[in-house]
């Protein structure tokens, strides 16, 4: 969204495309409020727009150079504190500093599919074909690799990704190959059950993550509390304990 | 738990993929179109309606969406905020969030250290 919005920003700048039909702004209220507003949009267009093609420029440069480097840090409980949002959920010991290519290709495959949304809407086919090629990309990429510390994550990004590409297959159908309307709303009522399995699974799983956070934290407030109680047990055992070599060395 | 969090932006994330597919230039049937549309609103975060608070701040000129699945998809305008949609407040809150973590951090003071040691 935000890559399609920037996209939208540029090409209304740069191409000066826009379907203005009338401004209902007198001049005197042009002098400030339009004045600001522009230069408010233009000012965070321009800060996304630095830290969208940063990530995409800075991480695959950053981390294929000190790759070796970072191997060593990754597993650094103190690198790991500051900088593990990043790689907390992947796999960093059976791949290296190589997870860092999954949130770039993610990053890049989102700016495309924006670009060619907004600059390409004449073309569909070369649309179709973008969407094809990156979801291939991404199957390839995640299926060769392990990329993820839980194994089903895996299965669960494939699973999204051919979903992608099944909807792409009715989309390329229903752009010029198929005219007649009924044969068009089931198609449309395909394309709908395809789209209901991938949100259903998808609205299943962020639920699922949502009811771990929450498991998580009673999990670690009960162990903290076991902690407590075993490190009371302990020191009324050695309380004991000294108490009796006390009384046995007075006997 | 942030690796949790980071699972739901996840699912979010290919939601809004799904979800930009039908922007593509292709017109699709009523059936999918009035679905699409119900779930672009899901996808995209509007959790708090801003066209009104926007109306009042800024004097945008008007400025029509640039084809009618543009306008499905809730990119009425070719400007940045008013396409962000409430997603454009998390620019608003995030510096001031991160000012008061940064001053709970360096600060000196024992009862600030002992906030946000709990905060932690």
């Amino acid at each position: 969204m935000i890559a399609t919005s920037f996209a939208l920003e540029i090409n209304l700048l740069i191409f000066n495309e826009q379907n203005t039909t009338l401004t209902h702004t007198t001049k005197e209220e042009s002098l400030y409020f339009l004045h600001f507003g522009y230069l408010l949009d233009l000012l965070v267009a321009a800060v996304t727009g630095i830290a969208m093609l940063g990530f995409v420029v800075f991480v695959p440069v950053y981390y294929a150079k000190e790759a070796q480097f970072i191997r060593v840090e990754l597993c650094d409980v103190e690198f790991k504190e500051k900088f593990g949002y990043m790689y907390e959920d992947m796999n960093t010991r059976r791949m290296g500093a190589s997870v860092f290519a999954y949130p770039t290709l993610v990053m890049i495959r989102s700016l495309l599919l924006a670009v060619s949304i907004v600059y390409a809407d004449k073309w569909p086919y070369f649309q179709f074909c973008l969407v094809n090629f990156s979801s291939i990309a991404m199957i390839i990429m995640v299926g060769n690799g392990d990329y993820f510390k839980l194994p089903a994550e895996k299965g669960w990004d494939l699973f999204a990704e051919f979903v992608i590409l099944i909807i792409n297959y009715h989309l390329v159908i229903l752009n010029d190959v198929l005219l007649e309307p009924i044969a068009r709303q089931q198609v449309g009522l395909s394309l709908i059950i395809f789209s209901g399995l991938l949100i259903v699974s998808m609205i299943g799983l962020m639920f699922w993550s949502s009811i771990k956070i929450v498991y998580r934290f009673y999990e670690l407030r009960r162990l903290l509390h076991e902690a407590e109680d075993a490190r009371d047990r302990v020191s009324r055992i050695d309380a004991y304990r000294r108490k009796a070599i006390d009384k046995y060395n007075k006997e | 738990m942030g690796g949790s969090i980071k699972d739901i932006f996840k699912r979010i994330r290919k939601i809004q993929i799904l979800c930009h597919m039908v922007i593509l230039g292709i017109s699709l049937p009523g059936n999918a179109s009035l679905f699409y549309s119900y779930l672009l609103r899901l996808a995209s975060f509007d959790v708090i309606p801003m066209d009104y608070a926007f109306g009042r701040i800024f004097r945008w000129e008007f400025v029509e969406a640039k084809n009618l699945n543009f306008e499905l998809a809730g990119y009425s305008s070719y400007h940045f905020i008013p396409n962000m949609g409430s997603v454009f407040l998390l620019y608003v809150v995030l510096p001031l969030v991160l000012a008061v973590l940064a001053g709970l951090y360096y600060s000196e003071n024992e009862d600030v250290k002992k906030v946000y040691d709990k905060t932690k």
